[in-house]
């Protein structure tokens, strides 16, 4: 077969096709990866409009590196612009010995502070009832400076592995702020 | 030893292809009339299944991850998988003529089974994978996906085999003509979902 | 495209081939995604998109696409188009992409939207096509909501996320429960259907014979002013 025959053969075009094909979606989705790419601001930024709501920004990022406690680790520690401290920290045992991630705001007020707001952040894949954990439910950590033993039928009836993962990582935010109050 | 056996028991059971996890629902109402075509279903997804994770696990974990090229994920596992299923249809139908008419004819149903993608795309989430399994970071490897797919792909042939046992005689039952086929099938599903759910709740 | 073309594709589309009642294709993302009604309407809404576009591709490089590697042309398609969305997703709903979780690439695999390729979108015009998309999409979310509506009243007793009472029966929300709804609702379905075509036939059959009653009278008039015509005569 001379090259002039496989270029006019039926291989040839189904060969150029495919590769046309691929090669214009493989261009189009690289474009689209760098224009829609999430990095670790966005996130941030996420976190704090998924506590606070809108118009409420980053001041500094105090921590970065997990610290691990007893039964959860604090990830991020961040201090906003209002001087309130979010934290994010992660519960562990949840549903299938998975884990809840969740976002904690303190308000501080001199050297006392006190919950002001919890939202979820993330959850393993095998958290299946996490839709039944609700603001309601969340709203029972707000106003705690103490780590709390709460019943965790009291935050979402159904799903009380999940609330337990929730309940650890809020404790282990509490720990995090009774050492740095003890440090200063 | 024992993490071999954990992940054995959370594959078949607890995420439990078809009845807890929703993969390959058409196979499982479609080709679950008789026991035997069932079986036959049942082994050719297992065995997609096991080579589709020795493959894709290496392809997404050191080439597309090192290349930083995540984004074409899906385009390059459902390819894999569509090349993979028309080499074993030739391989097979060369050197095993009897394996090949057991199961020959459900092979290229395969490409477009959601089980098959479902369980690349679970295993290449290696963090989500050690999470489960209580393993540290950078311990799952090439082999536990490769037994996580296998004991997928038997869960999978353990439903639709019961479920074809079921359909037995749940087809021979008098019934509204509109609850036959699909309906009843399905309310048969929903029973034995149920069952499965009570594995969910052990802890691992 | 003329405007009672157009009406039998919406027909077609939402109806007599509702993909999730009547066909019964794409059925893993319907039992698995189904539990609340804002993941059924992201997913619906998902597929509709990405039946659109790649209705539209499709049928604009038919007649480029070599009859061998169609397949394989319409998967690169699909999938592109289904990387596209996972990636929108991620950036600006990252709530609905952390709960589509592993469906959302699974789309690929629907049955719904390579079934539409083959059938429709490589053998008819552009906008025949991308109407067959929009149509078959709208009917694939409307029924995949109607299920979450269920399941979620049920299930979780909440509407779209805001709690109604304290009341709920787990079992809607797994995916036992997602089977009986979804089976019971096929029933349904087909019952309505099958009365709908019922009640067309009887119409149609009415009809009929009011025409042949009509011509027979029309006839018998004819005849008897012949008749009248040759007494004249």
């Amino acid at each position: 077969m001379t090259i002039k025959q496989f270029l006019q053969s039926k291989i040839f075009r189904c060969i150029a096709v495919l590769l046309c094909i691929a090669l214009i979606s493989g261009g189009l989705l690289a474009i689209l990866n760098d224009l829609w790419a999430v990095d670790d601001e966005i996130l941030i930024q996420r976190g704090i409009e998924s506590v606070c709501g809108k118009g409420v920004n980053l001041k500094q990022v105090i921590s970065q590196e997990t610290i691990e406690y007893e039964s959860g680790s604090v990830q991020q520690v961040l201090l906003l612009d209002t001087n309130e401290y979010l934290i994010k920290a992660l519960g562990k045992h949840g549903f299938q010995e998975g884990n809840v991630s969740v976002y904690v705001l303190f308000a501080l007020d001199g050297s006392k502070y006190a919950v002001k707001n919890v939202a979820v952040a993330d959850y393993s894949s095998s958290q299946t009832l996490m839709s039944k954990i609700t603001d309601t439910g969340l709203s029972k950590f707000v106003g705690l400076s103490e780590q709390t033993n709460i019943n965790p039928s009291e935050i979402a009836t159904g799903a009380s592995y999940s609330s337990t993962a929730i309940k650890n990582a809020v404790n282990s935010a509490i720990e995090y702020m009774q050492t740095i109050n003890m440090e200063g | 030893m024992s993490t071999i056996f954990l992940i054995i028991i959370v594959a078949a059971f607890i995420n439990n292809a078809v009845l807890v996890q929703c993969y390959g629902i058409c196979p499982f109402l479609g080709v679950s009339k008789k026991m035997g075509n069932a079986l036959g279903m049942g082994l050719a997804v297992t065995l997609v299944m096991a080579i589709t994770c020795l493959v894709t696990f290496p392809i997404y974990n050191y080439v597309l991850i090192p290349l930083g090229l995540e984004f074409l994920e899906i385009i390059v596992f459902i390819f894999v998988i569509a090349a993979l299923v028309q080499m074993l249809e030739k391989v097979i139908k060369k050197f095993m003529p009897p394996l090949y008419n057991a199961m020959g004819i459900y092979l290229p149903l395969i490409t477009t089974n959601c089980a098959v993608l479902g369980v690349a795309e679970t295993v290449m989430d290696t963090t989500a994978m050690e999470t489960i399994f209580h393993l540290s970071q950078g311990q799952f490897n090439v082999g536990h996906a490769v037994i996580y797919g296998i004991f997928l792909g038997l869960g999978f042939t353990l439903a639709i085999c019961l479920m074809s046992g079921l359909r037995d005689k749940v087809d021979k039952l008098e019934m509204s003509k509109h609850l036959k086929g699909f309906p009843i099938t399905m309310a048969t599903a929903s029973f034995m979902a149920m069952a499965f759910y009570v594995f969910a709740l052990v802890r691992i | 495209m003329t405007g009672s073309k157009f009406k039998e594709i919406a027909k077609n589309g939402i109806l007599v081939n509702n993909p999730t009642f009547r066909l019964v294709l794409g059925t893993c993302p319907t039992l698995a995604i189904s539990s609340s009604v804002f993941n059924s309407l992201g997913m619906g809404l998902a597929v509709t998109f990405i039946l659109i576009c790649s209705n539209i591709i499709i049928s604009a490089l038919r007649k480029v696409i070599p009859n061998e590697v169609r397949i394989p042309a319409f998967i690169l398609i699909i999938a592109t188009f289904v990387t596209v969305v996972r990636m929108f997703l991620y950036r600006y709903v990252p709530s609905l992409y952390k709960s589509l979780g592993v469906f959302l690439p699974l789309i690929v695999v629907n049955c719904i939207i390579l079934g539409r390729a083959e059938s429709f979108a490589s053998k008819n015009p552009v906008l025949d096509s991308a109407a067959d998309g929009l149509f078959t999409g709208i009917g694939f979310t409307l029924a995949i909501t109607l299920i979450g509506i269920v399941r979620e009243v049920l299930g979780a007793g909440a509407f779209l996320g805001y709690k109604l009472w304290d009341f709920s029966i787990d079992y809607f929300g797994n995916t036992a429960g997602a089977f009986l709804v979804y089976g019971l609702m096929i029933a349904g379905f087909n019952a309505l259907y099958e009365k709908f075509e019922n009640n067309r036939k009887r119409r149609n059959y009415i009809e009929e014979m009011r025409a042949s009653s009509l011509a027979i009278e029309a006839g018998e008039t004819k005849a008897t002013e012949k008749v009248e015509e040759k007494k004249e005569a």
